[in-house]
């Protein structure tokens, strides 16, 4: 906001509101290529983000968010008004990184093997080392390149349906109802799934950073 | 409350700030009494922020412009020739694909047709056979493979169209009809 004192009058200016998503789309509906450009512009870097995490290789990420966006405006006609344009986004482009992925053969839904005692090991491990250079300082603790490779191993080595909704959670703070319309599954589903990704990526950390394993509790 | 995974659950959920006010109060009370869970609880909030961390370091490297004009320019044009060849590239097996059905229906089309034995220029212009004469019909072979039958009348009083008997003497192609209908001119 900028002000602008004068001998007698004051002059008050506003930025401009930008406009909202689905003002944005349905200019864009009506051929408004600027109001489409804006919404490429407005959520790029978040698709490219999330993209990244999923198929892990910048120039197949960078293709995703272009064929998401190719997708999107293909498809303006059938978006709902109802709908949010975001998890919509979002869902095309969670897609379209699952066609990537399956296209090159490197599904990894198999790559951890699940089961319920991934809780149990997380609940007896000594997370104390993990927490400490998480928790405490995690800008500084990502610094370290060591720590971040590791963590990015970790997250590759979930399956695809983890890795989403992790990083849709992570880095964009979508609500578990979001989650569930851009998953398209039961909102329950969203909260067992998304503890099992932390889950398993805790476990995984916690065994590179070399934290042993603790024997379970005798009182349990 | 204890480290089950219906615990970790809730914690997770409680991290994510999903859980309703009365959930939320007993987390906060676990919380206050277990060690051991206020560090899972900080491990996920730090895992969170490490995620988000690295994921905005590495977005932060690169350079979007152009990525809308990309977009918009995709979706305004018709797919050149080149675009069309590269994409044709990206599966081979397409333009391989259409080749081959091109060759073979090439190959379909152009081929040397055998042709059925052709009657054409054949008019039978007369035949004719005294009553109560018999017919029986003389086999030939072209060396093509071809067969001509005629039917005689046998014995040939006249002696001039006498044909060669079978070599069992006997029709085998058809039998002989006892009363024959004469074929009529321009009929074989």
């Amino acid at each position: 906001m900028g002000v602008r004192r004068d001998a007698s009058v004051l002059l008050v200016s506003f930025p401009p509101v930008p406009p909202d998503d689905h003002t944005l789309v349905q200019r864009a509906r009506s051929g408004d290529e600027r109001a489409f450009r804006l919404l490429v512009e407005r959520y790029q870097k978040k698709v490219y983000a999330v993209a990244l995490g999923m198929v892990k290789d910048r120039e197949e990420a960078m293709d995703v968010v272009q064929e998401a966006f190719v997708k999107v405006h293909r498809s303006l006609d059938t978006f709902k008004a109802d709908a949010t344009f975001y998890t919509w986004l979002y869902r095309i482009t969670v897609n379209v990184c699952i066609d990537v992925i399956r296209r090159r053969g490197a599904m990894r839904t198999d790559s951890v093997e699940f089961d319920e005692r991934v809780g149990h090991d997380l609940a007896e491990a000594n997370l104390g080392a993990v927490s400490s250079q998480l928790g405490s300082n995690p800008e500084k603790a990502v610094l370290q390149r060591e720590l971040g490779e590791k963590i990015q191993a970790a997250l590759e080595q979930i399956p695809e349906k983890h890795r989403a909704i992790l990083l849709l959670r992570e880095l964009d703070g979508l609500s578990y109802e979001e989650l569930a319309q851009v998953l398209e599954i039961p909102k329950g589903t969203v909260m067992s799934r998304l503890f099992h990704a932390r889950a398993k990526v805790q476990k995984l950390l916690s065994e590179s950073l070399g934290i042993p394993l603790p024997a379970p509790d005798e009182e349990d | 409350m204890s480290l089950n995974p219906a615990t970790l659950q809730l914690l997770s959920a409680y991290v994510d700030g999903e859980l309703p006010a009365s959930d939320r109060q007993t987390v906060e009370r676990a919380l206050a009494a277990d060690l051991r869970l206020r560090e899972l609880e900080q491990s996920m909030r730090g895992l969170g922020a490490a995620v988000r961390a690295l994921s905005e370091a590495e977005v932060a490297k690169v350079d979007f412009t152009g990525l809308a004009d990309r977009v918009l320019g995709r979706v305004s044009r018709r797919p050149s020739v080149l675009d069309r060849f590269r994409e044709a590239m990206r599966r081979p097996w397409l333009p391989v694909g259409g080749l081959v059905a091109v060759a073979a229906a090439a190959f379909f089309v152009l081929r040397p047709v055998e042709q059925p034995p052709s009657t054409a220029g054949v008019v039978v212009q007369s035949v004719t056979a005294d009553a109560p004469a018999q017919l029986q019909p003389v086999v030939l072979k072209t060396e093509s493979g071809d067969a001509i039958i005629w039917l005689v009348e046998h014995p040939d009083a006249s002696g001039n169209h006498r044909a060669t008997p079978l070599p069992n003497d006997k029709p085998t192609q058809a039998p002989v009809p006892a009363q024959p209908q004469r074929p009529r001119a321009g009929e074989l």
